[in-house]
């Protein structure tokens, strides 16, 4: 499009007559999808903008797909410990500012419990379905496990001095991105796992997943599993694979909050899904001493 | 079967997505605005300093920490209702105290009607209080006890306006 085109074509409105062109209908689809891309930018440059402490790094930005991005609260390249939080379905770079507060909570937790320098990096780096309804298959997940292996991988790479402890956090489909990157012949460089409120992991027990340098006798001690109890997410769980807070799955469980309702008595509350991050939420600490390499403190 | 999880999932998300259409969902969204919540929580955080010994200081832990959301659906990060955050050290008070500084901070709350809602003790130096409305304040030590913090979470708020983008990229 020209500079002017869009003033014109919105001037001259989608009919002639009583007819909707062709050309119209797939100028605006055009200018709909640039509108999305430019506010997910802007979204980018005002999170960037809008902290120094600790300092935010744009690791990764493309105009592909929805928009993506990848920014690091704190230096990764010389942090002791290193988080990465992949979030879940209905993630748009729109919304990056939300996710890096959450990176930005789980900083300020680990470092209140053990002090030492980190960074917790807020992936945004592939296209989540945009609702469960999508999210109910494991086609978007496919897709994001080889850039997600690749990030972990160069992470690794790039990191100064001794090697860090890296940790992965999943949340919502996030986690079945996660378990997709360690299993099905693929192998995730971190030394653990985290799955917040999955709707399933694309494996049915731990021994299927693949951390690079970590046996697979090992995987119960380094993959973690958490689900509020009135979390709807509960009812998905079956949809990608068993849930990993299952019994039979064998990760290391911790508490979260169980907050209103239950999943059994149908009274879901929606706000479960999301309070991982509450200050009153035992998944704040535990995610913050799993981070830390605390692991003996977990519970 | 997969088929009957799919359905059971549907239903689920329905719900998910109906929550969000109506502006308020399931969880409460206090009537006030993000920096309103942000004010308050800063008096309770300043209010549970006042409670410890007086030689008691905040310290800054991170920058200012922003709002995370309260809801997940339909990409709604950057618009739904998000909660206020707090994080900060505290300083001035020796480390031989933090089991009696986690103990006035409770005493505190309790007598204002919170109710302990994370309490790790002796495990670990920490333990968590929350309101009535959904504010909620964590006490903790570093776990070499050496630093003191606290930390909080404010009521789901409303988000204000988006400022304006200024200049272009």
């Amino acid at each position: 499009l020209s500079a002017k085109e869009p003033t014109q074509l919105e001037r001259l409105g989608p009919t002639v007559g009583d007819i909707v062109t062709p050309e119209w209908t797939e100028w605006n689809r055009k200018l709909n999808a640039l509108r999305k891309k430019l506010a997910g930018i802007e979204a980018v440059a005002q999170t960037l903008n809008g902290q120094q402490d600790p300092p935010l790094l744009l690791l990764g930005l493309q105009n592909t797909g929805n928009g993506r991005a990848i920014i690091s609260s704190g230096n990764p390249d010389t942090a002791a410990n290193v988080a990465t939080y992949v979030p879940g379905v209905g993630t748009n770079l729109t919304g990056i500012g939300g996710g890096v507060n959450r990176s930005n909570k789980m900083y300020a937790t680990a470092q209140k419990m053990a002090g030492a320098p980190l960074a917790v990096v807020t992936w945004f780096g592939c296209d989540e379905p945009p609702d469960l309804v999508h999210g109910a298959t494991e086609a978007d997940a496919k897709h994001a496990a080889p850039l997600l292996d690749a990030f972990q991988a160069g992470l690794r790479a790039t990191h100064q001095g001794q090697p860090s402890h890296n940790t992965v956090i999943g949340h919502s489909y996030g986690t079945t991105v996660v378990g997709e990157s360690a299993a099905h012949g693929r192998s995730l460089d971190a030394n653990d796992i985290v799955f917040l409120a999955s709707p399933g992991v694309t494996v049915t027990d731990v021994s299927q997943l693949h951390l690079v340098g970590v046996g697979s006798s090992q995987n119960s001690h380094h993959v973690y599993a958490s689900t509020a109890q009135g979390d709807p997410i509960n009812l998905a769980a079956g949809i990608n694979g068993p849930s990993p807070t299952d019994l039979g799955f064998d990760a290391t469980g911790f508490s979260s909050a169980p907050d209103e309702g239950s999943w059994y008595s149908f009274d879901w509350n929606l706000a479960a899904h999301s309070s991982y991050w509450e200050a009153r939420n035992p998944s704040l600490r535990n995610i913050g001493l799993i981070i830390a390499g605390r692991r003996s403190e977990v519970g | 079967v997969r088929l009957n999880q799919l359905g059971v999932a549907l239903i689920a998300v329905a719900s998910l997505t109906s929550c969000t259409s109506n502006g308020t969902g399931w969880y409460h969204v206090n009537k006030v605005t993000i920096g309103q919540a942000r004010q308050q929580l800063d008096d309770y955080v300043k209010e549970s300093v006042a409670a410890l010994p007086a030689a008691a200081r905040l310290g800054p832990l991170i920058g200012d920490s922003g709002p995370i959301p309260c809801d997940d659906s339909d990409g709604a990060l950057s618009t739904s209702p998000a909660r206020a955050q707090a994080d900060n050290w505290i300083t001035g008070l020796p480390s031989s105290g933090n089991a009696e500084y986690l103990d006035a901070f409770v005493a505190h709350w309790i007598t204002k009607g919170w109710r302990i809602v994370d309490d790790p003790r002796p495990h670990l130096n920490y333990v968590a209080v929350a309101n009535s409305v959904g504010y909620s304040l964590v006490l903790a030590t570093t776990l070499d006890g050496l630093r003191l913090s606290i930390g909080g979470s404010s009521a789901c708020a409303s988000r204000e306006p988006p400022e304006t983008p200024s200049g272009s990229l």
